[in-house]
């Protein structure tokens, strides 16, 4: 019986007019989606690939030069585009490419993507996952919402149960025929999205993908199981509409951004100024309350006594170079605590939105793809931190090289490229899909919730129906 | 007059009985209200880091001025305040619509630290706000207006002929020799005050709790253009939702079709005109301005490199007391000068390709109801990203001033007296004139004006043919 049901409502599904329209247009805009953010992927990803080869290469010709020029000199770490970002950008266009690595400095990431769009990107992106997040879930309510209510308005409900079908069989069947037209429909974007990843990474994101379908598949029968329960409580097909526009309305739109700027109340972060003031107050009295000066002659002292000497130019080593290493110890740790703030604030933001996630599962579900496509804060701050790592060893390196191979005050002491090339570069390595969705637990946990709830809902509107239909 | 009353008070009666345009009201007015406490939040935050920044600077140019004053070399050394310890703070004052229209504010700088060195030290130092919230948007009255009011005028009107149809009201008035098109026309105009009282009610509150300065003229009369705005918006909604259901569908058809048009203007117009502007004038790359500035640096610092070494290339401090430090400041301001005129060119590519953005964006904003709104409600509250571009320029124009007090003084050898500290340049902001923004905004209002008072035109005669069946 709920093959049959499910054959009909296909049948019937794929001969509407309206949904075959939609379901062209949700194709050509997918299309227009693919293509652009194909496009920019392509150009991103040569572009920055080429940028750090550029990079590279002028640190290592950079020529003869005091290793501490070289530290002010500094190098790029580039972001690398990651192919899933073509589906979903995620908060990419809000972070910044590259990071300066200098001496004494941890710098933020600068060059936002999002600072060259014009004012109406904030009206949201056309990505593919916007399509298939809030776009698909808009046409399955469209499908969905007169499933059951209109067989009740014309009394064929009370004929169908009659003919001995269940209010559960009816119900799955309903479900499955919906589903699988969508399904019908969605599959020559879905085919072009693969197709398109394949060309441009091989099979080595394809997991990803199919992490990504799934996810996406598991909302998309979320809310056609929401509109088909609602369509079976509501009074009239048109309150069941109401109710899932208002619904899909909500938690697309409103929803997260409320959240989010409720999270901006209960945990601002400080401002750029705000930020590096408080950096320069700790880096001028010293984390532990002993000033940078006070540690640098406590060492002085310490040195002196090692090679029983008095002066500073008497010491086998370069103490300029010992008092770089000092200043960058006390820098890192001021860093780390001030990056540790902020990202603390941050994470209280996000938990305020994660939070929402029970109210909206899109939260829930926009939280997991950019986790999976590679294009979440975590992942940003996976390649900063990743950078000043590289950065805290460079220094290291150019650090020791003058005090090891110079004496102080020997102001014309020059390295050359084979201390460039001894310093490495930063390559930056995305994390394993199994990482990334070691990350999804809470958002996960969400979209079971509403699963579970919606199927409960949705077996007790079956026996209501049956009440209904007596 | 009696008859108009019955058929106000009839119809306020049947509002009342429907739960959803009560709900749809309310929802309004308690969002419109939300959103504008939110936009005072985060005005106020900005407010209190600008004036931080203000203070903290002119503490500091007290300070040094003190010191000068006691002779300390380094606060009379131009080199050490110009390029090392004075920054001006540039700081875009707040708009007075600012809180009901965050648009570009959270994301575009609405401050700069300038300071001797080249343009690229100040230019480049971006927020560092969540980028999760940044992407998700901005909750404020803009958002409320352009996105939900339309659904909450569709909530109100999609049945507004057809409900009466499928409950037969439409026949009996017929069969009772009503003048049906005098009935719906009635029904229309109920509805319509409604929102218009909704509409004006909430954006009064919105000014009150958002804290607009409507007791001055400016103030009063950029709102009362931005409420009109709104409203004109809405009456472009209105008139598409009576438009719709002169076409005689179903209720629940009527309120698909004017979801999807929701979706077309609202959602998708903006995007693919966001899209289609950043495609044909793509901004210059970031990546390639991050190569080009290090090329600069790297040609500047080879230059400079010699004289430089004596002075462990950037830190004097570490030299001791007898180096000459106007020698040394002389060199970073040569190299800072090469630097600042490689880049600024490239910076100008970024502005010439904004303003090339900007002018198609203006264009395409024709086609959609959504985005022109948008666009007003944004420029009129100063949010659009013209003022900070505006703010952007006129750093530049003042960073020139700026690094030539130092330089001046740096090259010619002249230290700093105590009166300098009081006669270096000062920034201030010139506004637009409101006239200036009123008129900027002329086109797309009366374009607006022109969409919705024909479509409702076109709606209200349609009426006369609406069928009972």
């Amino acid at each position: 019986m709920i093959r049959t049901v499910a054959a009909k409502e296909l049948r019937g599904a794929l001969r509407d007019g309206r949904v075959l329209a939609g379901g062209l247009a949700l194709f050509v805009l997918g299309l227009v989606a693919l293509i652009s953010a194909g496009v920019r992927f392509e150009a991103l990803s040569q572009e920055r690939t080429a940028a750090q080869a550029v990079v590279a290469q002028q640190w290592r010709e950079q020529g003869e030069k005091n290793p501490h020029s070289a530290a002010h000199y500094g190098l790029y770490a580039f972001r690398p585009a990651l192919p899933l970002a073509f589906f979903d950008p995620g908060v990419s266009a809000y972070e910044g490419v590259s990071i300066w690595l200098e001496a004494h400095k941890r710098n933020f990431a600068t060059g936002r993507p999002a600072d060259d769009m014009t004012p109406l990107l904030r009206f949201g992106d056309l990505s593919l996952a916007f399509v298939f997040q809030a776009l698909v879930p808009l046409g399955l309510i469209l499908m969905g919402y007169a499933g059951l209510a209109s067989e009740r308005e014309s009394g064929t409900l009370r004929q169908l149960l009659a003919s001995g079908a269940t209010p559960v069989q009816l119900f799955a069947g309903k479900f499955l025929g919906l589903a699988v037209a969508a399904l019908v429909l969605l599959a020559p974007l879905l085919l072009l999205c693969a197709l398109a990843l394949f060309i441009a990474t091989g099979v080595t994101w394809l997991p990803s993908a199919l992490a990504l379908a799934t996810v996406h598949g598991i909302y998309g029968a979320l809310i056609l199981l929401l509109a088909l329960t609602v369509s079976a409580r509501a009074n009239s097909s048109q309150a069941a509409l109401l109710i899932l526009l208002a619904f899909w309305a909500m938690t697309s739109f409103v929803l997260p951004r409320m959240a989010a700027d409720l999270g901006r109340v209960l945990h601002p972060t400080p401002n750029a100024q705000e930020f590096l003031r408080a950096v320069d107050a700790d880096l001028a009295s010293g984390l532990d309350g002993v000033p940078p000066a006070v540690r640098i002659a406590q060492r002085r002292e310490a040195l002196f006594r090692i090679y029983k000497v008095s002066r500073e130019q008497d010491l086998p080593v370069n103490f300029q170079g010992v008092v770089f290493g000092i200043q960058d110890d006390i820098g890192n740790a001021v860093y780390d605590k001030h990056f540790g703030s902020l990202a603390n604030a941050i994470d209280a933001q996000i938990d305020v939105v994660e939070a929402a996630s029970i109210l909206s599962p899109r939260l829930a579900l926009g939280a997991i793809s950019q986790e999976i496509a590679g294009t979440s804060i975590e992942h940003q701050r996976q390649f900063a931190w990743g950078a000043e790592q590289f950065r805290r060893r460079l220094m290291e390196v150019l650090n020791r090289d003058i005090t090891f191979n110079s004496r102080s005050g020997q102001n014309n002491y020059r390295a050359g490229p084979a201390l460039w090339r001894k310093s490495g570069e930063y390559r930056f390595e995305a994390e394993s899909l199994a990482a990334s969705l070691s990350r999804c637990g809470g958002p996960a946990t969400v979209l079971v919730l509403w699963c579970l709830a919606l199927l409960a809902a949705a077996v007790l509107t079956c026996r209501r129906l049956q009440v209904l239909a007596a | 007059m009696t008859a108009r009353h019955g058929m106000l008070g009839e119809e306020l009666h049947l509002l009342r009985r429907e739960g959803v345009a009560i709900w749809a009201v309310l929802a309004l007015i308690a969002l419109v209200v939300a959103a504008a406490l939110n936009g005072r939040a985060l005005m106020a935050a900005e407010a209190q880091s600008a004036a931080a920044a203000s203070a903290e600077a002119d503490e500091t140019r007290a300070a040094m001025a003190q010191q000068a004053g006691r002779g300390v070399a380094s606060a009379r050394e131009p080199g050490a305040a110009g390029y090392s310890v004075l920054a001006a703070p540039v700081i875009l004052p707040a708009a007075a619509l600012g809180p009901l229209a965050i648009g570009q504010t959270d994301l575009l700088p609405g401050r700069y630290l300038v300071t001797a060195r080249g343009v690229h030290n100040f230019l480049g130092n971006g927020g560092i706000d969540n980028p999760l919230r940044l992407a998700l948007g901005n909750f404020d009255v803009a958002f409320v207006i352009v996105w939900l009011l339309p659904l909450a005028v569709i909530a109100l009107t999609f049945n507004l002929v057809s409900g009466e149809r499928e409950r037969g009201v439409l026949a009996i008035a017929a069969a009772a020799g009503s003048d049906l098109s005098h009935f719906i026309a009635g029904k229309c105009r109920v509805r319509a005050l409604v929102l218009l009282v909704t509409i004006w009610a909430a954006l009064l509150l919105a000014a009150l709790v958002g804290g607009v300065p409507i007791a001055s003229g400016a103030g009063l009369a950029l709102w009362f253009v931005w409420a009109t705005t709104a409203t004109l918006y809405g009456a472009f909604w209105f008139a598409l939702a009576v438009w719709v259901n002169t076409r005689g569908l179903a209720s629940d058809l009527n309120a698909s079709v004017l979801t999807g048009t929701w979706l077309l203007f609202v959602v998708l117009a903006p995007a693919l005109t966001n899209l289609a502007a950043t495609t044909v004038f793509a901004a210059p790359s970031r990546v390639a301005l991050t190569t080009a500035l290090r090329e600069a640096t790297e040609a500047a610092d080879k230059r400079a490199a010699g004289e430089r070494d004596q002075y462990f290339f950037d830190h004097p401090d570490m030299r001791g007391q007898d180096m000459d430090m106007s020698a040394y400041y002389r060199s970073v301001a040569r190299s800072e000068r090469e630097i600042s005129d490689a880049m600024l060119p490239l910076l100008a590519a970024f502005d010439t390709q904004a303003g090339r953005q900007q002018q198609l964006v203006g264009r395409l904003q024709y086609l959609s109801p959504g985005t022109l709104s948008y666009q007003v409600l944004t420029s009129l509250a100063g949010s659009d990203g013209t003022r900070h571009r505006q703010l952007r320029a006129a750093a530049l124009d003042f960073h020139v001033g700026w690094r030539d007090f130092f330089d001046r003084r740096l090259l010619s050898a002249t230290p700093l007296e105590v009166g300098d500290y009081a006669r270096m340049p000062q920034f201030v902001f010139k506004e637009p004139a409101v006239a200036e923004v009123l008129r900027r905004n002329l086109a797309p209002l009366a374009a607006l004006l022109v969409i919705a008072s024909g479509l409702l035109a076109w709606a209200l005669r349609r009426l006369r043919r609406v069928s009972i069946i």
